[in-house]
């Protein structure tokens, strides 16, 4: 769906053949508006059971879609100089990210802006760090795109490819060795797969089999020779195939793979990510991406009574997130850069005396 | 109080802190059966069991990488390299994850662990196993160096390292492992980081500043230098970053003559720092031009590594030029 459409309703006939009391507030939606006290309205959405993971899949994704286009827009006007989209990636990042529970790490790569955002991540922080501005909690440290989330377990990106793999299955092992039932996500594109860090990584989730979930994401024309299962299985390291371009599918499949790992150790889930010549995401794979949760959700409620529920809901999720987004980039890029004293701090824990002294230099 | 050597010290520290924190870990290779090439981990894995003693695959990246994770999480891993060369496959994540984590991610998140380097020459080891790494260190911020010479500051500093909030490099001079033994107290010291110490001292004559392996050799060429009528204030940094600025420039202002004596290469190696921040710092109170004394400027052989190694007439040597100036 694009933000011009609008989902409709074949009638109003639920899933279950029973028809929908459309009196009922449930139905109409406005039992989620609650009149307080003071007549203030709290316009909560409606809730739709079911559907709502997909939804939440929906809002990552529509929110992604727009940070990818108004990056590459300021990035043609020249405010910013970096950035790596999400584009097709935004599938399969958003799907893992989703997928996380609330003790559960991330060590994402740089195309994770979606896992970003579905870990909790605001689109104003988000721009913040994209625009490196002193709000940016990393005083702009980072690359646009490398971003760090306080508190949030989704360790900052490195632009190093392929070391954090070892990491993460690091703190893997480390749950293992403190009884947590957690688990540990790690993610990668194909250009890793060469680096020793992919190596070191299997081979150190061969012989611990810490709860590693590695999603290797593998463009369609990325020229690895032999087969990523082929590797793993060389580690014996179990390995999973799917569709990067279905985010429904990847959302399936990293629910399943948590299990696995929590059960049998480290696994390897490999993303397919869609041939940007021959399909939609030629110019924007995020909008593919967000379409497909769309079809899925459509097919969900196709002749229901909570299609024209959905169709609002999906309508409410665009407005918003186009707005979010606008305000946040703008914001951000009115934002101070950060102070210049920030170059000497987080070196170390205490400041030692070149630090301090080299304080000066900045005054 | 029991009498150690360096590397029963670092093995004693090691199960001290095992015991009292229960975060502790050791990764390394070959760390859990055999205890390690140089038997700093014996006896570990028996008090502690598998759990907390790992035993890892050769590869020194993933050794750092997976204790750079561990870290994260919460865990204070130390990680044991054979030798001192094993550094280079995992300075990736030393240098360019480890030590920039706290910096990049705005100190959201920090990777306090140790990463313990059996180092230097005299040996027998060749051309590529006990370099003296410590200028690719020096020059991470973010990452602690320390270079103990002798059992008790090994075991302060160990547990300084271990309780602190940073990585730290910890560099253990192969060659004095078993050199001597010294009383351990059985309290709960530290040794401070960033601490030099004045082992021996004079009001006039020469600065000698020095750490690690070349302490013994430094130590004995003061002897000498004294027997000869030369009294040498020798200066033992411990920590080289970052290294006790104070201490250095009080013995130099003192004494108006330095001498730098290092294992390592003369040239672009941590002495010349320590040379340059003298210039830098106490010129017009200087006698004489700084000395330096240091490893060649070439990879260490196998046959003839005494040629490589500075001994202690060849540091004598510099004190003589420097009181003769």
């Amino acid at each position: 769906m694009g933000e011009d459409r609008t989902l409709t309703s074949d009638g109003p006939i639920d899933e279950g053949g029973e028809r929908a009391d459309l009196d009922a507030p449930e139905a109409s939606g406005e039992a989620a508006n609650e009149v307080d006290d003071d007549h203030s309205v709290d316009t909560a959405p409606v809730e739709l059971g079911d559907l709502e993971p997909l939804i939440r899949l929906f809002e990552t994704l529509a929110v992604a879609e727009r940070v990818d286009n108004e990056c590459q827009r300021l990035q043609t006007s020249g405010v910013l100089s970096f950035y790596v989209p999400g584009g097709a990636q935004n599938a399969v990042s958003a799907a893992v990210g989703c997928t996380l529970e609330e003790g559960d790490w991330a060590y994402p790569s740089y195309r994770d802006l979606a896992m970003y955002l579905a870990r909790g991540g605001a689109p104003r922080a988000l721009f913040d760090q994209l625009l490196a501005n002193g709000r940016d909690p990393a005083a702009g440290r980072q690359l646009p795109g490398r971003f760090s989330l306080p508190g949030g377990r989704y360790v900052s990106v490195s632009g190093a490819l392929g070391t954090q793999i070892p990491q993460a299955v690091g703190t893997g092992i480390a749950m293992q060795l403190r009884g947590d039932h957690s688990v540990t996500l790690v993610s990668f594109g194909a250009a890793a797969v060469a680096q020793s860090g992919f190596h070191q990584g299997m081979e150190l989730a061969a012989r611990f089999r810490p709860p590693v979930i590695m999603i290797c994401s593998v463009a369609a024309r990325a020229g690895l020779q032999g087969s990523l299962e082929g590797r793993a299985g060389g580690y014996g390291v179990a390995s999973r195939t799917v569709d990067g371009g279905d985010p429904v599918a990847m959302l399936e499949a990293c629910g399943e793979a948590r299990q696995t790992v929590r059960d049998s150790g480290a696994m390897l889930l490999i993303a397919e990510l869609p041939d940007p010549a021959l399909s939609a995401a030629k110019n924007n794979g995020g909008l593919a991406a967000r379409r497909a949760v769309e079809t899925q959700l459509e097919e969900l409620v196709a002749g229901g009574p909570r299609a024209p529920l959905l169709s609002e809901r999906l309508a409410a999720i665009l407005s918003t997130a186009t707005d979010t987004v606008r305000e946040a980039s703008a914001s951000a890029a009115e934002s101070a850069p950060p102070a210049a004293s920030r170059a000497l701090e987080d070196i170390y824990g205490e400041p030692s005396w070149m630090q301090q002294e080299q304080s000066e230099w900045l005054a | 109080m029991a009498s150690l050597n360096l590397v029963e010290a670092v093995n004693y520290a090691l199960g001290a802190e095992m015991e009292s924190n229960p975060l502790v870990v050791l990764l390394g290779e070959e760390v859990s059966e055999s205890g390690g090439l140089h038997g700093a981990a014996e006896g570990l894995l028996d008090r502690f069991g598998g759990e907390r003693v790992l035993e890892v695959p050769f590869a020194e990246g993933g050794l750092l990488g997976a204790a750079a994770g561990m870290a994260m999480y919460g865990l204070r891993p130390v990680a044991e390299l054979p030798f001192a060369e094993c550094l280079f496959p995992g300075l990736e994540q030393l240098s360019v994850e480890i030590a920039r984590l706290r910096f990049r991610s705005g100190g959201e998140y920090t990777c306090p662990l140790v990463v313990r380097v059996p180092y230097g020459a005299g040996i027998g080891g060749g051309l590529d196993q006990f370099e003296s790494p410590e200028a690719y260190l020096t020059h991470s911020p973010g990452l602690v160096v320390v270079a103990p010479s002798n059992a008790y500051d090994a075991v302060g500093l160990l547990r300084s390292a271990l309780r602190g909030d940073d990585p730290v490099a910890f560099l253990e001079p192969r060659r004095l492992y078993r050199h001597e033994s010294m009383e351990i107290p059985e309290t709960d010291y530290e040794v401070p980081i960033g601490e030099a110490k004045v082992l021996r001292e004079c009001d006039e004559g020469v600065s000698l500043i020095t750490y690690g392996g070349m302490v013994p050799v430094s130590l004995d060429a003061a002897e000498l230098a004294a027997e000869a009528g030369h009294e040498v204030e020798v200066v033992e940094l411990r920590t080289l970053l970052p290294f006790d600025i104070g201490t250095v420039l009080a013995s130099v202002v003192k004494t108006g003559r330095a001498l730098v004596v290092t294992e390592s290469r003369k040239h672009g190696g941590f002495g010349a720092e320590l040379v340059a921040t003298l210039a830098e710092r106490a010129l017009l109170h200087l006698e004489a031009p700084v000395e330096r004394v240091a490893g060649l400027d070439a990879p260490i052989p196998y046959a003839r590594e005494e040629l490589y190694v500075p001994d202690s007439s060849r540091v004598l040597a510099a004190i003589e030029r420097l009181v003769s100036f």
